[in-house]
Protein backbone atom coordinates (compact mmCIF):
# COMPACT_ATOMS: atom_id res chain seq x y z
CA UNK A 1 0.00 0.00 0.00
CA UNK A 2 1.69 3.52 -0.88
CA UNK A 3 1.17 6.88 1.18
CA UNK A 4 -2.22 8.22 0.51
CA UNK A 5 -1.69 11.22 -1.74
CA UNK A 6 -4.63 12.70 -0.32
CA UNK A 7 -6.68 11.83 3.04
CA UNK A 8 -9.86 12.92 4.00
CA UNK A 9 -11.06 11.98 7.14
CA UNK A 10 -14.31 12.13 8.65
CA UNK A 11 -15.54 15.14 6.10
CA UNK A 12 -19.05 16.60 6.30
CA UNK A 13 -19.76 20.08 4.29
CA UNK A 14 -23.13 21.76 4.92
CA UNK A 15 -23.97 24.52 2.05
CA UNK A 16 -24.94 28.15 3.80
CA UNK A 17 -28.76 27.60 4.51
CA UNK A 18 -27.91 24.35 6.19
CA UNK A 19 -28.33 21.61 3.34
CA UNK A 20 -25.95 18.72 4.72
CA UNK A 21 -24.10 17.78 1.51
CA UNK A 22 -21.39 15.81 2.54
CA UNK A 23 -21.52 13.67 5.69
CA UNK A 24 -18.34 11.55 7.71
CA UNK A 25 -16.69 10.72 4.56
CA UNK A 26 -13.03 8.68 5.45
CA UNK A 27 -11.19 7.18 2.09
CA UNK A 28 -7.48 7.89 0.76
CA UNK A 29 -6.87 8.76 -2.71
CA UNK A 30 -3.37 6.98 -3.66
CA UNK A 31 -1.01 8.42 -6.48
CA UNK A 32 -1.78 7.44 -9.70
CA UNK A 33 -5.15 5.95 -9.33
CA UNK A 34 -8.20 6.10 -11.74
CA UNK A 35 -11.07 6.33 -9.47
CA UNK A 36 -14.99 7.21 -10.92
CA UNK A 37 -17.21 9.24 -8.42
CA UNK A 38 -21.04 7.84 -9.35
CA UNK A 39 -24.51 8.78 -7.44
CA UNK A 40 -27.76 10.89 -8.28
CA UNK A 41 -28.00 13.82 -9.06
CA UNK A 42 -27.83 15.83 -5.49
CA UNK A 43 -25.68 13.29 -3.73
CA UNK A 44 -22.71 15.48 -3.19
CA UNK A 45 -20.47 14.10 -6.03
CA UNK A 46 -19.45 17.73 -7.23
CA UNK A 47 -18.85 19.00 -3.35
CA UNK A 48 -16.81 16.09 -2.75
CA UNK A 49 -14.40 17.34 -5.73
CA UNK A 50 -14.38 20.66 -4.14
CA UNK A 51 -13.31 19.44 -1.25
CA UNK A 52 -10.22 18.11 -2.89
CA UNK A 53 -8.89 21.02 -4.24
CA UNK A 54 -9.96 23.64 -1.01
CA UNK A 55 -12.67 25.28 -2.83
CA UNK A 56 -14.73 23.95 0.10
CA UNK A 57 -13.17 23.33 3.19
CA UNK A 58 -14.52 19.84 5.59
CA UNK A 59 -16.35 21.01 8.65
CA UNK A 60 -16.53 19.29 10.47
CA UNK A 61 -13.14 16.73 9.31
CA UNK A 62 -9.94 17.05 7.70
CA UNK A 63 -8.71 16.56 3.86
CA UNK A 64 -5.08 16.17 3.50
CA UNK A 65 -2.89 17.04 0.30
CA UNK A 66 0.68 15.40 0.13
CA UNK A 67 0.24 16.04 3.52
CA UNK A 68 -0.64 19.60 4.03
CA UNK A 69 -4.08 20.12 5.85
CA UNK A 70 -6.41 22.19 3.13
CA UNK A 71 -7.35 24.44 6.07
CA UNK A 72 -4.08 25.54 7.14
CA UNK A 73 -3.64 29.21 6.43
CA UNK A 74 -1.98 29.68 3.36
CA UNK A 75 -2.24 26.25 1.74
CA UNK A 76 -4.02 27.30 -0.92
CA UNK A 77 -1.71 27.76 -3.76
CA UNK A 78 0.13 24.87 -2.86
CA UNK A 79 -3.04 22.29 -3.03
CA UNK A 80 -4.06 23.84 -5.78
CA UNK A 81 -1.27 23.58 -7.98
CA UNK A 82 -1.37 20.12 -6.53
CA UNK A 83 -5.09 19.49 -7.32
CA UNK A 84 -6.45 21.17 -10.27
CA UNK A 85 -9.95 20.88 -11.11
CA UNK A 86 -11.84 20.67 -14.57
CA UNK A 87 -15.67 21.54 -14.07
CA UNK A 88 -18.94 20.66 -16.26
CA UNK A 89 -19.46 23.81 -18.28
CA UNK A 90 -16.10 24.77 -20.12
CA UNK A 91 -17.08 28.36 -20.46
CA UNK A 92 -17.21 28.81 -16.72
CA UNK A 93 -13.47 28.33 -16.77
CA UNK A 94 -12.17 29.47 -19.97
CA UNK A 95 -10.64 33.01 -18.77
CA UNK A 96 -8.60 34.00 -22.00
CA UNK A 97 -9.52 35.41 -25.53
CA UNK A 98 -6.27 33.26 -27.04
CA UNK A 99 -6.37 29.24 -26.11
CA UNK A 100 -2.23 29.34 -25.33
CA UNK A 101 -3.05 32.36 -23.23
CA UNK A 102 -5.65 30.27 -21.31
CA UNK A 103 -3.52 27.57 -20.82
CA UNK A 104 -0.57 29.91 -19.61
CA UNK A 105 -3.16 31.43 -17.11
CA UNK A 106 -2.70 29.22 -14.35
CA UNK A 107 1.39 28.52 -14.30
CA UNK A 108 2.34 32.31 -14.87
CA UNK A 109 0.85 32.96 -11.93
CA UNK A 110 3.06 30.30 -10.40
CA UNK A 111 5.89 33.00 -11.45
CA UNK A 112 7.27 30.55 -13.68
CA UNK A 113 10.18 31.57 -16.16
CA UNK A 114 9.28 32.48 -19.57
CA UNK A 115 10.92 29.44 -21.42
CA UNK A 116 9.20 27.01 -18.56
CA UNK A 117 6.19 28.75 -18.98
CA UNK A 118 5.59 28.37 -22.92
CA UNK A 119 7.04 24.65 -22.51
CA UNK A 120 4.23 23.46 -19.97
CA UNK A 121 1.84 24.74 -22.41
CA UNK A 122 2.73 23.28 -25.20
CA UNK A 123 3.36 20.41 -23.50
CA UNK A 124 -0.38 20.66 -22.13
CA UNK A 125 -1.59 21.46 -25.43
CA UNK A 126 -0.02 18.94 -27.49
CA UNK A 127 -1.33 16.44 -25.14
CA UNK A 128 -5.16 17.33 -25.45
CA UNK A 129 -4.55 17.21 -29.34
CA UNK A 130 -4.68 21.04 -29.59
CA UNK A 131 -1.57 22.42 -30.23
CA UNK A 132 -2.64 23.41 -34.30
CA UNK A 133 -5.45 25.49 -32.56
CA UNK A 134 -3.61 27.13 -30.49
CA UNK A 135 -3.92 30.77 -31.66
CA UNK A 136 -7.37 30.42 -31.97
CA UNK A 137 -10.03 32.09 -29.67
CA UNK A 138 -11.64 29.39 -27.10
CA UNK A 139 -15.28 30.72 -28.31
CA UNK A 140 -14.83 29.40 -31.76
CA UNK A 141 -14.10 26.01 -30.92
CA UNK A 142 -16.33 23.66 -30.57
CA UNK A 143 -17.73 22.31 -26.63
CA UNK A 144 -15.57 19.41 -26.40
CA UNK A 145 -12.67 21.10 -27.71
CA UNK A 146 -13.20 23.69 -25.23
CA UNK A 147 -13.25 21.32 -22.48
CA UNK A 148 -9.52 19.79 -23.80
CA UNK A 149 -8.69 23.52 -23.44
CA UNK A 150 -9.70 23.48 -20.12
CA UNK A 151 -8.14 20.35 -19.32
CA UNK A 152 -4.88 21.79 -20.70
CA UNK A 153 -5.40 24.42 -18.46
CA UNK A 154 -5.34 22.29 -15.63
CA UNK A 155 -2.61 19.97 -16.72
CA UNK A 156 -0.25 23.61 -17.66
CA UNK A 157 0.02 23.71 -13.54
CA UNK A 158 1.55 19.87 -13.37
CA UNK A 159 -0.86 18.70 -10.93
CA UNK A 160 -0.46 16.04 -8.95
CA UNK A 161 -4.02 15.04 -9.57
CA UNK A 162 -6.88 15.56 -12.22
CA UNK A 163 -10.58 16.15 -10.58
CA UNK A 164 -12.83 16.18 -13.50
CA UNK A 165 -16.21 16.98 -12.36
CA UNK A 166 -18.81 15.41 -14.73
CA UNK A 167 -16.25 16.91 -17.43
CA UNK A 168 -18.29 15.02 -20.23
CA UNK A 169 -21.98 15.66 -19.76
CA UNK A 170 -22.43 18.01 -22.36
CA UNK A 171 -20.51 16.68 -24.83
CA UNK A 172 -21.47 14.67 -27.72
CA UNK A 173 -20.24 11.04 -27.67
CA UNK A 174 -17.41 11.63 -29.99
CA UNK A 175 -16.11 14.39 -28.15
CA UNK A 176 -16.69 12.72 -24.40
CA UNK A 177 -14.25 9.92 -25.72
CA UNK A 178 -11.65 12.09 -26.92
CA UNK A 179 -11.31 13.62 -23.10
CA UNK A 180 -11.86 10.17 -21.62
CA UNK A 181 -8.90 9.24 -23.82
CA UNK A 182 -6.82 12.05 -22.63
CA UNK A 183 -7.45 11.59 -18.81
CA UNK A 184 -6.15 7.62 -19.24
CA UNK A 185 -3.28 9.02 -21.01
CA UNK A 186 -2.82 11.56 -18.07
CA UNK A 187 -3.02 8.97 -15.38
CA UNK A 188 -0.68 6.79 -17.65
CA UNK A 189 1.85 9.21 -17.01
CA UNK A 190 1.56 8.67 -12.79
CA UNK A 191 -1.73 11.81 -12.71
CA UNK A 192 -4.37 10.59 -10.13
CA UNK A 193 -7.55 11.18 -11.91
CA UNK A 194 -10.98 11.35 -10.01
CA UNK A 195 -13.80 10.92 -12.76
CA UNK A 196 -17.66 12.26 -11.70
CA UNK A 197 -19.85 10.77 -13.77
CA UNK A 198 -23.33 9.34 -14.57
CA UNK A 199 -22.00 7.01 -17.19
CA UNK A 200 -21.46 4.01 -16.19
CA UNK A 201 -19.53 2.61 -19.31
CA UNK A 202 -17.50 5.27 -18.17
CA UNK A 203 -16.79 4.75 -14.61
CA UNK A 204 -16.28 0.51 -15.62
CA UNK A 205 -12.91 1.89 -17.21
CA UNK A 206 -11.98 3.12 -13.41
CA UNK A 207 -9.70 1.22 -11.24
CA UNK A 208 -11.79 2.02 -8.63
CA UNK A 209 -15.42 3.25 -8.17
CA UNK A 210 -16.67 5.56 -5.01
CA UNK A 211 -20.25 5.90 -4.93
CA UNK A 212 -22.10 8.63 -2.90
CA UNK A 213 -25.73 8.27 -1.92
CA UNK A 214 -27.01 11.68 -0.19
CA UNK A 215 -23.48 12.31 0.71
CA UNK A 216 -22.93 9.85 2.68
CA UNK A 217 -20.09 7.13 1.45
CA UNK A 218 -21.89 3.86 -0.38
CA UNK A 219 -19.55 1.78 -2.00
CA UNK A 220 -15.65 1.68 -2.49
CA UNK A 221 -14.19 -0.82 -4.44
CA UNK A 222 -14.27 -2.24 -7.84
CA UNK A 223 -16.45 -1.33 -10.33
CA UNK A 224 -17.18 -5.46 -11.64
CA UNK A 225 -18.31 -5.86 -7.91
CA UNK A 226 -20.46 -2.47 -7.91
CA UNK A 227 -22.51 -3.80 -11.09
CA UNK A 228 -22.96 -7.10 -9.77
CA UNK A 229 -24.92 -6.14 -6.42
CA UNK A 230 -27.88 -5.48 -7.78
CA UNK A 231 -29.47 -4.29 -4.47
CA UNK A 232 -26.86 -1.99 -3.60
CA UNK A 233 -27.22 -0.19 -7.49
CA UNK A 234 -30.37 0.00 -7.10
CA UNK A 235 -30.41 1.70 -3.52
CA UNK A 236 -28.04 3.93 -5.54
CA UNK A 237 -30.34 4.66 -7.87
CA UNK A 238 -27.66 3.12 -10.75
CA UNK A 239 -27.55 1.19 -13.74
CA UNK A 240 -24.49 -1.47 -14.65
CA UNK A 241 -23.28 -0.44 -18.18
CA UNK A 242 -25.58 -2.18 -21.05
CA UNK A 243 -23.44 -5.24 -21.53
CA UNK A 244 -22.96 -5.69 -17.99
CA UNK A 245 -27.26 -5.50 -17.72
CA UNK A 246 -27.37 -8.30 -21.08
CA UNK A 247 -24.84 -10.67 -19.35
CA UNK A 248 -27.17 -10.31 -16.20
CA UNK A 249 -29.98 -11.17 -18.68
CA UNK A 250 -28.40 -14.01 -19.79
CA UNK A 251 -26.79 -15.35 -16.45
CA UNK A 252 -30.58 -15.13 -15.29
CA UNK A 253 -31.49 -17.48 -18.30
CA UNK A 254 -28.70 -19.64 -18.05
CA UNK A 255 -26.67 -20.41 -15.32
CA UNK A 256 -23.69 -21.69 -16.83
CA UNK A 257 -23.20 -17.83 -18.48
CA UNK A 258 -19.88 -16.48 -17.28
CA UNK A 259 -20.57 -13.98 -14.43
CA UNK A 260 -19.20 -9.95 -13.82
CA UNK A 261 -18.95 -9.59 -17.27
CA UNK A 262 -18.44 -5.87 -18.27
CA UNK A 263 -17.52 -5.09 -21.56
CA UNK A 264 -19.43 -5.68 -24.96
CA UNK A 265 -16.59 -7.30 -26.17
CA UNK A 266 -16.84 -10.15 -23.25
CA UNK A 267 -20.46 -10.24 -23.92
CA UNK A 268 -20.10 -11.48 -27.55
CA UNK A 269 -17.17 -13.56 -27.10
CA UNK A 270 -18.75 -15.55 -24.04
CA UNK A 271 -21.71 -15.91 -25.99
CA UNK A 272 -20.19 -17.45 -29.24
CA UNK A 273 -18.29 -19.70 -26.35
CA UNK A 274 -21.60 -20.84 -25.24
CA UNK A 275 -21.68 -24.23 -25.81
CA UNK A 276 -25.69 -24.44 -28.03
CA UNK A 277 -27.95 -27.53 -28.64
CA UNK A 278 -27.16 -27.09 -32.02
CA UNK A 279 -24.08 -25.65 -33.99
CA UNK A 280 -25.55 -24.14 -36.97
CA UNK A 281 -25.44 -20.57 -36.05
CA UNK A 282 -22.28 -20.91 -34.69
CA UNK A 283 -20.79 -22.57 -37.65
CA UNK A 284 -18.79 -19.44 -39.13
CA UNK B 1 -46.66 6.45 -45.08
CA UNK B 2 -50.10 7.08 -45.86
CA UNK B 3 -50.89 10.71 -47.09
CA UNK B 4 -54.33 10.40 -44.33
CA UNK B 5 -51.39 10.44 -41.77
CA UNK B 6 -51.58 13.88 -40.78
CA UNK B 7 -48.12 15.64 -40.31
CA UNK B 8 -46.76 17.58 -37.21
CA UNK B 9 -43.90 18.85 -38.61
CA UNK B 10 -43.42 19.68 -42.57
CA UNK B 11 -40.94 21.59 -43.89
CA UNK B 12 -38.93 21.86 -47.03
CA UNK B 13 -35.66 23.42 -48.17
CA UNK B 14 -35.25 25.08 -44.55
CA UNK B 15 -31.83 27.04 -44.09
CA UNK B 16 -31.35 29.39 -41.51
CA UNK B 17 -27.99 31.25 -40.67
CA UNK B 18 -26.87 32.53 -37.51
CA UNK B 19 -26.06 36.60 -37.57
CA UNK B 20 -26.66 36.50 -41.64
CA UNK B 21 -25.64 39.38 -43.74
CA UNK B 22 -22.61 40.31 -41.30
CA UNK B 23 -19.17 38.71 -41.27
CA UNK B 24 -20.05 36.35 -38.21
CA UNK B 25 -22.62 34.77 -39.81
CA UNK B 26 -22.79 30.88 -39.28
CA UNK B 27 -25.15 28.39 -41.37
CA UNK B 28 -26.95 26.10 -39.00
CA UNK B 29 -29.23 24.50 -41.66
CA UNK B 30 -28.76 24.32 -45.32
CA UNK B 31 -31.73 22.79 -47.17
CA UNK B 32 -33.35 20.20 -44.76
CA UNK B 33 -36.67 18.98 -45.68
CA UNK B 34 -38.19 16.38 -43.25
CA UNK B 35 -41.48 15.24 -42.52
CA UNK B 36 -42.74 14.46 -38.54
CA UNK B 37 -45.94 12.19 -38.70
CA UNK B 38 -48.67 13.20 -35.65
CA UNK B 39 -47.91 10.80 -33.06
CA UNK B 40 -44.52 9.50 -34.00
CA UNK B 41 -41.71 9.79 -31.79
CA UNK B 42 -38.48 11.06 -34.03
CA UNK B 43 -34.89 11.24 -33.04
CA UNK B 44 -33.30 14.29 -34.93
CA UNK B 45 -29.24 12.80 -33.97
CA UNK B 46 -25.82 14.46 -34.98
CA UNK B 47 -22.67 15.45 -33.68
CA UNK B 48 -22.24 18.68 -31.65
CA UNK B 49 -22.93 21.41 -34.40
CA UNK B 50 -24.80 19.24 -36.77
CA UNK B 51 -28.53 21.61 -36.87
CA UNK B 52 -30.18 20.06 -34.31
CA UNK B 53 -31.05 22.88 -31.71
CA UNK B 54 -31.63 25.15 -34.39
CA UNK B 55 -34.02 23.29 -35.98
CA UNK B 56 -36.04 22.58 -32.87
CA UNK B 57 -35.60 25.90 -32.41
CA UNK B 58 -37.14 27.17 -35.22
CA UNK B 59 -40.30 24.41 -35.03
CA UNK B 60 -40.86 26.16 -31.59
CA UNK B 61 -40.79 29.35 -33.33
CA UNK B 62 -37.96 31.00 -31.02
CA UNK B 63 -36.13 31.64 -34.32
CA UNK B 64 -37.80 33.94 -36.44
CA UNK B 65 -39.47 32.35 -39.75
CA UNK B 66 -36.66 31.56 -42.09
CA UNK B 67 -35.92 33.73 -45.48
CA UNK B 68 -35.84 30.33 -47.64
CA UNK B 69 -38.27 27.37 -47.09
CA UNK B 70 -41.23 26.43 -45.75
CA UNK B 71 -42.17 24.96 -42.06
CA UNK B 72 -45.48 24.46 -40.79
CA UNK B 73 -45.86 23.19 -37.47
CA UNK B 74 -49.51 21.60 -36.51
CA UNK B 75 -50.64 22.58 -39.97
CA UNK B 76 -49.79 26.28 -39.16
CA UNK B 77 -46.74 28.11 -41.24
CA UNK B 78 -44.46 29.49 -38.92
CA UNK B 79 -44.26 32.75 -41.52
CA UNK B 80 -47.59 34.01 -41.00
CA UNK B 81 -48.70 36.54 -38.46
CA UNK B 82 -49.82 35.32 -35.16
CA UNK B 83 -48.32 31.92 -36.10
CA UNK B 84 -46.33 31.85 -33.04
CA UNK B 85 -49.74 32.91 -30.36
CA UNK B 86 -51.55 30.61 -31.86
CA UNK B 87 -48.63 27.87 -31.35
CA UNK B 88 -47.49 29.04 -28.27
CA UNK B 89 -49.39 26.33 -26.01
CA UNK B 90 -49.37 23.89 -28.54
CA UNK B 91 -45.91 23.23 -29.14
CA UNK B 92 -43.74 23.11 -25.74
CA UNK B 93 -39.78 22.88 -26.30
CA UNK B 94 -37.40 21.58 -23.53
CA UNK B 95 -34.16 23.52 -23.74
CA UNK B 96 -30.81 21.57 -23.00
CA UNK B 97 -29.90 23.96 -20.28
CA UNK B 98 -32.87 23.89 -18.41
CA UNK B 99 -32.19 26.47 -16.12
CA UNK B 100 -32.17 28.92 -18.81
CA UNK B 101 -35.75 28.50 -19.10
CA UNK B 102 -36.84 28.86 -15.84
CA UNK B 103 -37.90 32.24 -14.38
CA UNK B 104 -40.45 32.67 -11.80
CA UNK B 105 -38.26 32.56 -7.77
CA UNK B 106 -41.22 29.43 -6.90
CA UNK B 107 -41.21 26.09 -8.39
CA UNK B 108 -45.07 26.24 -8.34
CA UNK B 109 -44.80 29.66 -10.13
CA UNK B 110 -42.64 28.14 -12.53
CA UNK B 111 -44.30 25.51 -14.02
CA UNK B 112 -48.46 27.56 -13.70
CA UNK B 113 -46.54 30.44 -16.22
CA UNK B 114 -47.48 29.49 -19.28
CA UNK B 115 -51.22 28.30 -18.11
CA UNK B 116 -51.27 31.36 -16.30
CA UNK B 117 -50.24 33.24 -19.48
CA UNK B 118 -53.10 31.34 -21.44
CA UNK B 119 -55.52 33.02 -19.00
CA UNK B 120 -56.77 29.61 -17.73
CA UNK B 121 -59.22 30.23 -14.21
CA UNK B 122 -57.38 29.75 -11.56
CA UNK B 123 -58.61 26.10 -10.19
CA UNK B 124 -57.29 24.62 -13.54
CA UNK B 125 -53.98 26.09 -13.22
CA UNK B 126 -53.14 24.42 -9.78
CA UNK B 127 -54.85 20.70 -11.17
CA UNK B 128 -52.51 21.20 -14.01
CA UNK B 129 -49.51 22.19 -12.33
CA UNK B 130 -50.18 19.36 -9.80
CA UNK B 131 -50.66 16.88 -12.66
CA UNK B 132 -47.69 18.19 -14.35
CA UNK B 133 -45.07 17.66 -11.36
CA UNK B 134 -46.50 14.11 -10.52
CA UNK B 135 -45.50 13.14 -14.05
CA UNK B 136 -42.06 14.36 -13.34
CA UNK B 137 -41.57 12.91 -9.97
CA UNK B 138 -42.07 16.05 -8.04
CA UNK B 139 -43.97 15.96 -4.93
CA UNK B 140 -46.77 18.69 -4.93
CA UNK B 141 -46.63 20.07 -1.51
CA UNK B 142 -42.70 19.77 -1.33
CA UNK B 143 -41.50 21.28 -4.40
CA UNK B 144 -44.45 23.73 -5.21
CA UNK B 145 -42.99 26.49 -2.48
CA UNK B 146 -39.23 25.42 -2.67
CA UNK B 147 -36.51 28.32 -4.51
CA UNK B 148 -35.98 27.28 -8.13
CA UNK B 149 -32.90 28.79 -8.10
CA UNK B 150 -31.65 26.60 -5.29
CA UNK B 151 -32.04 22.82 -6.82
CA UNK B 152 -29.79 20.56 -7.94
CA UNK B 153 -29.05 20.64 -11.75
CA UNK B 154 -31.38 17.35 -12.30
CA UNK B 155 -34.51 18.84 -10.20
CA UNK B 156 -34.59 21.94 -12.16
CA UNK B 157 -34.55 19.94 -15.49
CA UNK B 158 -37.72 17.98 -13.71
CA UNK B 159 -39.44 21.34 -13.35
CA UNK B 160 -38.66 22.04 -17.14
CA UNK B 161 -40.22 19.31 -18.42
CA UNK B 162 -43.38 20.13 -15.93
CA UNK B 163 -44.05 23.18 -16.94
CA UNK B 164 -43.63 22.34 -20.76
CA UNK B 165 -46.19 19.42 -19.54
CA UNK B 166 -48.49 21.91 -17.78
CA UNK B 167 -49.26 23.43 -21.52
CA UNK B 168 -50.56 20.23 -22.59
CA UNK B 169 -48.80 20.64 -25.96
CA UNK B 170 -49.87 18.41 -29.24
CA UNK B 171 -46.05 18.66 -29.99
CA UNK B 172 -43.01 18.67 -27.85
CA UNK B 173 -39.70 19.16 -29.00
CA UNK B 174 -37.00 17.43 -26.37
CA UNK B 175 -32.87 19.39 -26.92
CA UNK B 176 -30.99 16.45 -25.20
CA UNK B 177 -32.99 15.81 -22.69
CA UNK B 178 -30.84 13.08 -20.88
CA UNK B 179 -27.68 15.05 -20.66
CA UNK B 180 -26.23 15.50 -17.14
CA UNK B 181 -28.92 13.22 -15.88
CA UNK B 182 -28.36 10.55 -13.62
CA UNK B 183 -29.55 6.87 -14.46
CA UNK B 184 -32.99 6.74 -12.30
CA UNK B 185 -34.03 10.51 -13.63
CA UNK B 186 -33.10 9.47 -17.25
CA UNK B 187 -35.36 6.20 -17.04
CA UNK B 188 -38.05 8.59 -15.35
CA UNK B 189 -37.89 10.71 -17.72
CA UNK B 190 -37.95 8.41 -20.61
CA UNK B 191 -41.12 7.09 -19.09
CA UNK B 192 -42.42 10.25 -19.34
CA UNK B 193 -42.01 10.51 -23.25
CA UNK B 194 -43.46 7.30 -23.78
CA UNK B 195 -46.63 8.59 -21.28
CA UNK B 196 -46.83 11.56 -23.76
CA UNK B 197 -47.00 9.86 -26.66
CA UNK B 198 -49.71 7.14 -25.30
CA UNK B 199 -51.58 10.32 -24.89
CA UNK B 200 -51.37 11.50 -28.39
CA UNK B 201 -48.38 13.99 -28.63
CA UNK B 202 -45.89 13.93 -30.88
CA UNK B 203 -42.57 13.98 -29.96
CA UNK B 204 -39.15 15.16 -31.43
CA UNK B 205 -35.75 14.90 -29.30
CA UNK B 206 -32.17 15.96 -30.48
CA UNK B 207 -29.65 14.17 -29.28
CA UNK B 208 -25.86 13.87 -29.43
CA UNK B 209 -26.15 10.54 -27.23
CA UNK B 210 -27.68 7.12 -29.19
CA UNK B 211 -28.26 5.24 -26.14
CA UNK B 212 -31.79 6.06 -25.32
CA UNK B 213 -32.94 6.15 -28.18
CA UNK B 214 -33.07 2.69 -30.58
CA UNK B 215 -35.71 1.29 -27.88
CA UNK B 216 -38.16 4.46 -27.94
CA UNK B 217 -37.94 6.36 -31.30
CA UNK B 218 -40.09 5.43 -34.61
CA UNK B 219 -37.38 7.01 -36.46
CA UNK B 220 -33.86 8.44 -36.23
CA UNK B 221 -33.23 11.46 -38.81
CA UNK B 222 -29.33 12.05 -38.97
CA UNK B 223 -28.71 15.64 -39.54
CA UNK B 224 -24.68 16.67 -40.22
CA UNK B 225 -23.67 19.97 -40.97
CA UNK B 226 -27.20 21.23 -41.03
CA UNK B 227 -28.08 18.90 -43.84
CA UNK B 228 -30.46 15.58 -43.54
CA UNK B 229 -27.68 12.66 -43.91
CA UNK B 230 -29.99 9.76 -43.13
CA UNK B 231 -32.95 8.04 -41.93
CA UNK B 232 -33.13 5.39 -40.00
CA UNK B 233 -36.02 2.72 -38.54
CA UNK B 234 -35.79 2.72 -34.66
CA UNK B 235 -36.78 -0.75 -34.31
CA UNK B 236 -33.38 -2.00 -36.44
CA UNK B 237 -30.67 0.21 -35.63
CA UNK B 238 -28.40 -2.11 -35.19
CA UNK B 239 -28.32 -2.94 -38.58
CA UNK B 240 -27.02 0.75 -39.74
CA UNK B 241 -24.02 1.00 -38.03
CA UNK B 242 -21.41 1.95 -41.05
CA UNK B 243 -23.80 4.24 -41.92
CA UNK B 244 -24.00 5.74 -38.60
CA UNK B 245 -20.40 5.58 -37.52
CA UNK B 246 -19.81 7.31 -40.67
CA UNK B 247 -21.74 9.68 -39.66
CA UNK B 248 -19.22 10.31 -36.44
CA UNK B 249 -22.27 8.49 -34.65
CA UNK B 250 -21.69 5.43 -32.40
CA UNK B 251 -24.07 2.46 -32.15
CA UNK B 252 -25.57 2.16 -28.58
CA UNK B 253 -23.63 -0.42 -26.75
CA UNK B 254 -26.24 -3.36 -26.65
CA UNK B 255 -27.03 -2.34 -30.78
CA UNK B 256 -23.35 -2.93 -31.17
CA UNK B 257 -23.21 -6.16 -29.31
CA UNK B 258 -26.26 -7.26 -31.33
CA UNK B 259 -24.33 -6.38 -34.85
CA UNK B 260 -21.23 -7.83 -33.93
CA UNK B 261 -23.22 -11.03 -33.10
CA UNK B 262 -24.41 -10.55 -36.57
CA UNK B 263 -21.55 -10.39 -38.24
CA UNK B 264 -20.34 -13.59 -36.79
CA UNK B 265 -23.01 -15.27 -38.15
CA UNK B 266 -25.71 -15.35 -35.12
CA UNK B 267 -28.65 -12.78 -36.51
CA UNK B 268 -30.97 -12.08 -33.60
CA UNK B 269 -33.52 -10.79 -34.55
CA UNK B 270 -34.72 -9.40 -31.46
CA UNK B 271 -38.18 -8.28 -30.68
CA UNK B 272 -36.53 -5.26 -28.73
CA UNK B 273 -33.41 -3.58 -28.01
CA UNK B 274 -33.26 -3.70 -24.13
CA UNK B 275 -31.11 -6.04 -22.32
CA UNK B 276 -34.57 -8.41 -21.99
CA UNK B 277 -35.56 -8.65 -25.46
CA UNK B 278 -31.73 -9.35 -26.84
CA UNK B 279 -31.32 -12.00 -23.69
CA UNK B 280 -34.73 -13.94 -24.88
CA UNK B 281 -33.29 -13.62 -28.59
CA UNK B 282 -30.07 -15.10 -27.83
CA UNK B 283 -31.35 -17.64 -25.69
CA UNK B 284 -33.75 -18.76 -28.66
CA UNK B 285 -30.94 -19.22 -30.75
CA UNK B 286 -29.10 -21.18 -28.21
CA UNK B 287 -31.77 -23.59 -27.45
CA UNK B 288 -33.37 -23.54 -31.23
Amino acid sequence: MTAPFIAVRHASYTYPGGRLALHDITLDLGPGEFVALVGRNGCGKSTFCRLLNGLLLPNPGVVTVAGIDTRSPGSELMVRSAVAMVFQVPDNQIVATVVEQDVAFGPENLGLPQEQLWRRVRDALELVGLWEQRERPPHLLSEGEKQRVAIAGALAMQPRCLVLDEATSMLDPAARKRVLEVAHLVNSQGTTVVWATHDMAEARQAQRIIALDHGRLAYDGSPAALFTDTALMARLGLLPPPAAQLAAALAARRPSFPRGLLYPEQVVQAVLEAPVASPGPLAS
Amino acid sequence: MSAAVKAAISIRNLSYTYMAGTPLATPALDGVSLRVNAGEIVALVGQAGAGKTTLLQVCDGLLRPPATGMVQVLGIDTAEPQALSRLRLRVGLLFQRAEAQLLERFVGDDIAFTPRQAGLPRDEVRERVRQAMQAVGLDFEEFKDRRTFNLSGGEMRKVALAGLLASRPELVLLDEPTAGLDPESRTSLLEVVRRLRDQGATIVIASSSMEDLPGLADRLIILNHGRVAAEVPGADVWRYGPLLRAQGLDLPELCSIVEHLADRGLDLQPRSLDPDGIAEAICRIWTS
